[in-house]
């Protein structure tokens, strides 16, 4: 059984941008235009890994992080946002709550892209997106 | 009176003969007693001797009836003998009550023998007439019986001789009397009842009615009435109701016959009176009067002035005893009231000459009072003054001082005679003298009468006390009469004015004071009146404004300051001249180039009105200037807030697409042979897209800056932020061909910092070093980072201008800038060092002119407490 990726983002490229990037790697990617729609897969569908949009119409990313850490505790989010700093206070009061994610700055290339779902999803954990940011 | 005396002497002849003859008769008679035959011859003969004798003989018994009586006896008392014999003389009433004791008393000597008289009496003869008798009385016996043998004179003659003496004698003793009571008459007796009283006595028992007459009414006044007695009921019926108060008018025609007493002969009906004639007016009254009685009118008159007049009422059948003892009287009285009126007016002018003198006395009292009071009031003046006044000649010595001089310890002795101007302080005599030679002159005139032309003068100086005390001394001097009257003085009245000078002196003091701060004071003040024109102004505002204080002229501000004519748009001054409050404004002055902040503050007089105005103008030209670069920092910061809003937004929509294109060319490239002529075209596209988001990404963090309150301290590489910075700039650097090193040792750890902040010091630092290169021909810029104990040096070095010692220091305060305005903030150097400073760090300068500025900035490698609080977060992440 394939591995699973979720994609949420309202923006028809990023969604793009992860499809090309790992279309051959086998994962089978999902793709939601917003918080709602990615809720409503999570509630049907196990995903290995999720990348989410901070901003989006209707539920913003951290309200749709807090929805989906209560349907899935454990699996890997990788908030990828392009301006996080109006969500700051919320992430922080998040990570005071305990539930768990990763930020990533967009924009990133397919190949930050594949290296980061695959090391996620294979295991090989060697490349942080906190140190990649770094470089 | 010869004539009296030789009957007087006859008579005592007869009567001694007629003595001896009664001797002889007496001798008879004893005689007969003895020849009785020789008595009746004898007796015969004696009866025709009596019957013959010049003496009225009779004979009557004891009861007074009369047995015989001679022939001149019958002739003496007018009865014939046939009347009397037989019948008492009681019968007969010979005599008048007033003789009937005295004849009584005579007959009873006469029953015992014994011979009375001669006794004189009068007898009241036969139809009522009186005659003086004198007789003479025997006892004689016949038939056993007593009878009276009397002898009887007629002494009516020698008797009225005798009256009329006596009369003339008692009339000079009264009127030598009343002359003299007349004379001591003073003014306050009343004449008239005198006159009344003593007139009376002159006439017997009559009615006195005395006038007065008035030459100017030419009334005759009714003033006194004597002896009126029950009569004057009958007064006051005839002359009116009240008879004292009675005027009768006389015709100023008959004036001078009354006092002439010529008037009997005037004719038309006048009464002829005993003494004169009244006018008729008059004797219509006492016409009226003559009912009364028999009137007699006197006037008083006395060389041709009438006095007044005297009614005489008298029984019918008085007469006037003596007409010349009147008449003296009368003019004696008239001689009185000319004396009288004389007295009258003496003692009227001697009235009105006291009267006078006790006004006169009375006003020099009062002016004596007044002087005195006066006087009084100097004394009081000059003795309790706490002024000096002092007299002094011309030449200065003192002839006068009051008791106030005690005060400076002198007494009179220790200055009088002395000269002021000795005693004096020396500078002081010099500048008074020839003010002295003044008043000098001014006695000469004085000489020539011209001392009404008034000269005093004020004049200070210092003067010692006793104890040698200087004393401000302040007189004022004027020519004065001397105090002996002889020549002039000058009196100084000196008012001691120490206290007053040392306040003024004080006063001056702090009015330099004020002045020296007034002009101390930097901003430019002044005070003006209400027409604008400087009454006052302080060295600053002469500076400012280029004014020479001593040339105004009049002229008003607005001219001087601003070189209009009229006060500007929205001057201040005119806005409190006309509104009395207190009023402000800035403006740009063309003139001078500056500008300035005016503020007005109205000063009001005693009737409330704006008298002057306190202008302060203070040049706030670099505040304005500071103002423009907050103004312009307050607009490039909101600039930069709405461009870090554009920013965010833009970023964040670039992110996307961005993201997009970057995948889109890295799936193409992927998907392209590295032999493919498009594959290094793609690899370019990927690389510019990648600078793209690595623009954005800068912007980004930059735009981010001053929203970083919140953003905590993290662990971050140096050489990070200069990369970035270097990035940032990079457009810059390369356009101005700028070369920038850089070299971050290797050993240098991470360090706590705020990322973004500490990103924008170096922005800034690296910045103004682009800008000091500027204009320079070598341009280089080196940063260097390495450990320095706890820190982490930072230095950076440019090959610019430098930076002059004076301004280093000033360089990192607030607006500070060398910057043409609106092109450098002045905030970057100091905002970098608030931010330093709050990491804990230090930024100092170090520069010679020439060889570039260098900045070093110290950070401190370990924040303790930040780490802690760092580690405890970051743990679980690692």
């Amino acid at each position: 059984m394939s591995k699973r990726v979720l994609v949420i983002d309202d923006e028809k490229a990023v969604q793009k941008s992860f499809i090309l990037a790992l279309e051959d790697t086998g994962y089978h990617i999902d793709t939601v235009r917003s918080g709602e729609e990615g809720i409503e897969k999570i509630k049907f569908d196990r995903y290995d890994i999720i990348f989410l949009d901070l901003k989006m119409p209707g539920l913003d990313g951290v309200a749709t992080l807090r929805e989906l850490r209560q349907i899935d505790r454990d699996v890997p989010i990788y908030i990828i946002t392009a301006f996080h700093v109006e969500f700051l206070d919320k992430l922080k009061n998040a990570t005071k709550d305990g539930i768990d994610f990763e930020i990533i700055d967009k924009p990133i290339g397919s190949d930050q892209i594949l290296s980061l779902t695959r090391g996620v999803l294979e295991g090989a954990m060697d490349h942080s997106p906190r140190s990649e940011q770094n470089v | 009176m010869a004539d009296t005396d030789k009957t007087k002497e006859q008579f005592t002849n007869k009567q001694e003969e007629m003595l001896q003859q009664v001797a002889v008769l007496e001798a008879s008679q004893a005689k007969h007693d003895q020849h009785k035959t020789r008595m009746w011859e004898a007796e015969e003969y004696l009866k025709s001797y009596i019957e013959s004798a010049p003496d009225g003989v009779y004979i009557n018994d004891l009861n007074g009836t009369f047995l015989y009586g001679n022939k001149k006896a019958e002739e003496i008392i007018g009865y014939a003998r046939e009347e009397l014999l037989g019948k008492s003389f009681l019968k007969l009433k010979l005599l008048p009550p007033k003789h009937l004791i005295k004849a009584a008393k005579l007959m009873a000597l006469n029953s015992i023998g014994k011979r009375t008289g001669p006794d004189e009496f009068e007898l009241i003869v036969k139809g009522g007439g009186r005659k003086w008798v004198e007789i003479t009385a025997a006892p004689i016996k016949q038939d056993g019986k007593t009878m009276v043998l009397g002898f009887v004179r007629d002494v009516t003659e020698r008797k009225k001789d005798k009256e009329i003496e006596k009369q003339y004698v008692d009339d000079q003793a009264f009127l030598s009397k009343t002359a003299t009571e007349l004379v001591f008459l003073s003014l306050e007796d009343d004449i008239y009842t005198f006159i009344a009283e003593n007139l009376r006595k002159l006439v017997g028992n009559c009615t006195v009615i005395v006038n007065s007459f008035s030459e100017k009414s030419g009334n005759f006044t009714l003033q006194s009435i004597a002896g009126a007695g029950r009569r004057i009921n009958a007064l006051t019926r005839v002359l009116g109701k009240h008879p004292i108060g009675m005027t009768i008018p006389i015709d100023n025609r008959v004036k001078p016959d009354i006092t002439s007493g010529v008037l009997n002969k005037v004719p038309g009906g006048l009464y002829e009176l005993s003494f004169g004639a009244l006018p008729k007016p008059i004797c219509h009254n006492i016409e009226k009067l003559l009912s009364l009685g028999d009137t007699h009118a006197i006037a008083f008159s006395w060389k041709g002035y009438l006095y007044g007049s005297a009614a005489i009422l008298m029984h019918r059948g008085n007469i006037i005893r003596n007409p010349h003892a009147v008449r003296t009287f009368v003019n004696q009285v008239s001689i009185a009231l000319q004396r009288r009126q004389a007295e009258q007016e003496l003692k009227q002018a001697h009235d009105e000459l006291e009267m006078r003198v006790k006004e006169r006395t009375r006003e020099l009292e009062k002016a004596n009072e007044a002087i005195k009071e006066s006087e009084r009031k100097y004394r009081l003046i000059t003795d309790n003054t706490a002024d000096f006044i002092a007299m002094t000649t011309f030449e200065g010595v003192y002839v006068y001082l009051s008791p106030s001089h005690k005060r400076l310890g002198y007494t009179e002795s220790d200055l009088l005679g002395k000269n002021a101007l000795q005693i004096m302080h020396d500078d002081d005599r010099k500048r008074l003298l020839p003010l002295l030679a003044k008043y000098a002159g001014m006695k000469i005139k004085g000489l020539f009468g011209l001392k009404n032309e008034s000269f005093s003068q004020t004049v200070s100086y210092r003067f010692p006390d006793k104890w040698g005390n200087w004393h401000y001394f302040e007189s004022t001097g004027s020519i004065v009469d001397a105090i002996d009257g002889k020549g002039l003085n000058i009196l100084f009245i000196t008012r001691d004015i120490t206290e007053r000078k040392q306040v003024e002196e004080k006063l001056e003091s702090a009015a330099q004071e004020w002045r020296i701060t007034f002009d101390s004071i930097t901003t430019p003040v002044s005070i003006h009146d209400k027409n604008f024109r400087l009454i006052r102004a302080n060295r600053a505002f002469a500076e400012t404004f280029h004014i020479n204080l001593k040339e105004l002229n009049g002229r008003p501000c607005y001219k001087l300051i601003h070189g209009t004519d009229e006060p500007m748009v929205g001057c201040p001054l005119a806005k409190t001249l006309a509104t009395g409050l207190p009023a402000t404004a800035e403006f740009f002055e063309p003139q001078l180039g500056i500008y300035l902040n005016v503020s007005s503050s109205p000063v009001f007089g005693e009737d409330s009105q704006v008298l002057s105005c306190v202008h302060i103008a203070s040049d706030i030209t670099k505040r304005k200037q500071t103002e423009d670069t907050l103004r312009f920092l307050t607009a490039k910061s909101e600039r930069m807030s709405a461009m870090s809003t554009l920013a965010a937004g833009v970023a964040h929509e670039l992110n996307n697409p961005m993201m997009g294109i970057l995948n889109l060319i890295q799936y193409c490239l992927k998907h392209t042979s590295e032999d493919d002529l498009r594959y290094p075209v793609l690899q370019d596209s990927e690389r510019e897209a990648k600078r793209c988001a690595d623009i954005v990404k800068n912007l980004m963090s930059f735009s981010l800056s001053g929203q970083e309150g919140e953003v905590e301290y993290e662990k971050q590489r140096v050489a990070i932020i200069i990369d970035r910075v270097i990035k940032l700039l990079s457009y810059r650097t390369e356009r101005e061909h700028v070369t920038v090193t850089c070299h971050v040792a290797e050993e240098l750890p991470e360090i706590w910092i705020k990322t973004n902040a500490i990103q924008q010091v170096v922005l800034n630092i690296v910045d103004n070093a682009l800008d000091a290169l500027a204009g320079c021909p070598k341009k280089e810029i080196y940063i260097e980072a390495q450990p320095e104990g706890e820190f982490a040096k930072i230095l950076f070095c440019d090959s610019g201008c430098g930076i002059a010692p004076e301004t280093q220091e000033r360089i990192f305060e607030p607006f500070f800038t060398t910057k043409p305005v609106g092109q450098g903030t002045g905030l970057g150097l100091s905002v970098s060092r608030n931010i330093v400073n709050e990491h804990g760090g230090s930024i100092t300068c170090e520069s010679t002119p020439g060889t570039g500025a260098k900045f070093k900035m110290l950070l401190p490698i370990h924040t303790r407490r930040k780490e802690e609080k760092q580690d405890e977060q970051a743990s679980p992440g690692d």
